[in-house]
């Protein structure tokens, strides 16, 4: 099982709201988000969705 | 299961406002700040160094994420621990010796007296088997969807399977670790 001894599978590169679940679903458990975030009018909300769409993915 | 992490990549701030910015990821919820060391060698790009890992330090205490785009990155490890990262990423294309570049991150002492968590990215091109014999010294497999020049080009589809390989490949270092220590 993945995690089991804490290793992450982080993905980096253009990361965008569509793909984290998809990507948790294949093991992803860190995801590096550039512009998704930074130039988000609302970062928190940004943040906010990415986890929630990775986590319906695991 | 691992929880899921979200790691703003400073790399995508206006430098003109870094405290801000880091303050506005950090409000926002990050839970982890990933920033990108590029050398004009490894990458054509060129990004930060020591200064700005300073910088960024000195105004957050969430987990810095170092992902080395360098070449030699061996050179450089301690003294990137000395000013605060807390992961240290370095590409398998760039280390001869992979093991042993990792087992050393992990003899790093971090903030607060821990070590220093060891990462190993993997280009597109690079097959997730290179990381098997490297198992037990890794905290952390980073994809690259992208070759990185200067700007992202996503490319999800390819990216996605290798995730799923390379999540294949740390449940296997996971389930080995596990049953070497019992």
């Amino acid at each position: 099982m993945l995690g089991a001894r804490g290793v992450d599978v982080s993905i980096d590169g253009g990361v965008k709201v569509e793909h984290a679940r998809p990507l948790a679903e294949h093991g992803a458990s860190i995801l590096v988000a550039g512009s998704a975030v930074f130039e988000a009018q609302d970062p928190a909300k940004a943040i906010r969705e990415l986890r929630a769409a990775a986590e319906l993915g695991q | 299961m691992a929880v899921i992490k979200i790691a703003p990549s400073i790399l995508s701030a206006d430098f003109g406002v870094l405290a801000e910015e880091i303050a506005r990821v950090e409000a926002a919820g990050a839970d982890q700040i990933h920033i990108d060391v590029m050398d004009g060698r490894f990458v054509p790009n060129i990004t930060m160094g020591f200064p700005i890992l300073d910088a960024i330090r000195k105004r957050t205490r969430l987990p810095l994420d170092l992902h080395l785009m360098i070449v030699e990155p061996e050179k450089y490890l301690a003294e990137f621990a000395a000013r605060g990262a807390d992961m240290l990423t370095v590409h398998v294309e760039a280390c001869p010796h992979l093991q042993r570049t990792l087992a050393s991150i992990r003899e790093l002492v971090g903030r607060r007296g821990s070590p220093v968590k060891a990462g190993a990215a993997l280009n597109p091109a690079t097959t997730p088997a290179t990381i098997e014999w490297v198992k037990d010294d890794l905290d952390l497999v980073l994809v690259m969807s992208v070759n990185r020049a200067s700007a992202a080009r996503s490319s999800f589809p390819p990216s996605i399977r290798r995730s799923d390989r390379s999540a294949r490949c740390s449940a296997r270092a996971a389930s080995t670790s596990r049953s070497t220590a019992a």
